[in-house]
């Protein structure tokens, strides 16, 4: 933890460079958080819903768009 | 004819109440994301007393005033409103928050509100009901007729009773764990799936991250969020260490269970946000990146305001000046406070602006930006911990992302 400290935002955007890292294949049928969070992506951006924050001081039943 | 909101009064802030040329947005092609949140808060009591609790013991104390439960008048107006609005931005879908107070207080009422408003709403708008309580009062008879009227319900729940108990107590002064600890084991069981939505856990850096998460795993929840305590430039978080990040801290640790999970064990939202606006993607959290907040709040007796988690900054900081009574919600949509939560970057400081950083943090929470010298164009008083959490999630996808796409390649 003490290397998030030291180095803070390091490069001038803080976006993950995904240029070129073939998602589909990167979508393994696993569960674990990063798999969830690519599908959640993939999902994300082939929708045309505009997304909006929900309400904070509920739980998060909502996790994507319909 | 929509009536213009009040003229602001010189209580309100700098910014973005008298700052923010809402008119010379809507010139420059600007226009507001319709609500898709109502918060209807249908009770205005609460049977604990949280230290923490923002409507009870925090700056704003507008809940005196105003009618216990949501009265019927008010009710019909509210759904008349919701299907307004839904109809007018051919919106087809809407979720309703029950809220309080504790909205369980409003007990054998909540039925009648539900349908009401379902049924004022357009055809094709489909209305998902939430609702959110600290879970005292959710029995098998209330739980049943929740689950009938398909109500996704949220518990407030603070890790182990330790945890928990230290700030959640019963008005007699004790903790409310074991309450709430008969109300997760119902709602937990498999046939009570459709009814859970979740668990809220405000963050306290001086318990056991690892012990909190445990705890609320225990219940199985579909999902987990946990929230930065309410507080601002005024009134700052507790930091035992100068210059330290303990909130940071307790979520790193959490973070590393949840993410290095061979099968992620609950969806958390804070956690997924951050990844996604990494990754390009948007937010669905308030607590970071730069969604717009489409949520309106109606009071009990019909006012409408901003989002609740704002009564920590200043008496009357969620008014609206407008009410279901008399107003459609349309008006609400062109309020400076709502519209600052829309406009994206162009509601960011000068300071959060020029760090890399603020396309994923956003500035943080609104209500976290409060500075009673200038009002909400600051950066967060959680700056330095944000920076240090997205930071060390940015390492750890990136690091993960590289060796997966090595893996793939021929």
């Amino acid at each position: 933890m003490d290397a998030d400290r030291a180095t803070g935002p390091e490069t001038a955007s803080p976006l993950i460079d995904v240029t070129g890292i073939p998602l589909d294949q990167l979508l393994p049928s696993d569960d674990s958080a990063l798999a969830v969070s690519l599908r959640d992506l993939v999902t994300m951006t082939s929708r045309p819903q505009e997304i909006v924050a929900a309400f904070g001081n509920f739980a998060p039943d909502d996790p994507l768009p319909t | 004819m929509i009536r213009s909101r009040p003229e602001p009064t010189v209580s309100e802030p700098l910014w973005p109440h008298r700052a923010l040329d809402v008119a010379e947005l809507r010139t420059a092609g600007w226009s507001p994301t319709p609500f898709r949140d109502f918060v209807l808060k249908v009770h205005q009591r609460c049977n604990l007393a949280c230290d923490y609790c923002y409507i009870y013991e925090m700056s704003d104390q507008s809940w005196r005033s105003r009618p216990a439960v949501m009265p019927a008048e008010v009710v019909e107006a509210t759904a008349r409103r919701i299907g307004e609005h839904a109809r007018r931005h051919d919106l087809d879908h809407v979720r309703l928050i029950l809220h309080g107070g504790e909205p369980l207080l409003a007990g054998r009422r909540l039925p009648a509100m539900v349908t009401a408003i379902r049924a004022a709403l357009p055809e094709g708008c489909r209305g998902d009901v939430g609702l959110q309580t600290n879970g005292v009062l959710l029995r098998e008879p209330m739980l049943d007729t929740l689950q009938e009227l398909g109500v996704a319900i949220g518990v407030s729940l603070d890790g182990p009773p330790e945890a928990n108990d230290q700030h959640r107590k019963l008005r007699n002064g004790r903790g409310s764990s074991g309450a709430v600890h008969a109300a997760l084991t119902l709602l937990s069981r498999p046939e009570r799936r459709s009814a859970y939505a979740g668990l809220l856990c405000t963050i306290d850096p001086s318990t056991d991250p690892g012990t909190c998460f445990d705890a609320l795993l225990a219940y199985d929840p579909p999902a987990i969020d946990f929230l930065f305590p309410h507080a601002n430039h005024a009134t700052p978080p507790r930091r035992p260490e100068p210059g330290g990040t303990p909130y940071a801290d307790w979520l790193i640790t959490i973070f590393d269970r949840w993410y290095g999970a061979e099968r992620q064990p609950a969806r958390v939202r804070l956690f997924e946000s951050i990844i996604s606006l990494l990754l390009g993607g948007h937010s669905r959290s308030e607590q970071v990146g730069l969604s717009p907040v489409a949520v309106a709040v109606i009071e009990t007796d019909g006012a409408i305001e901003q989002v609740d988690s704002l009564k920590s900054a200043y008496d009357g900081a969620c008014a609206t000046g407008l009410s279901v009574l008399t107003d459609p919600l349309d008006a609400a949509l062109g309020h400076p406070g709502v519209v600052a939560r829309q406009i994206g970057t162009r509601a960011l400081a000068g300071d959060c602006l020029a760090c890399p950083l603020h396309t994923v943090c956003g500035a943080g929470h609104y209500a976290h930006r409060y500075d009673p010298a200038n009002g909400f164009r600051n950066p967060s008083v959680y700056c330095a911990d944000l920076e240090r959490l997205i930071t060390h999630i940015r390492r750890r996808v990136t690091s993960d992302l590289a060796r997966l796409a090595e893996d793939s390649s021929p």
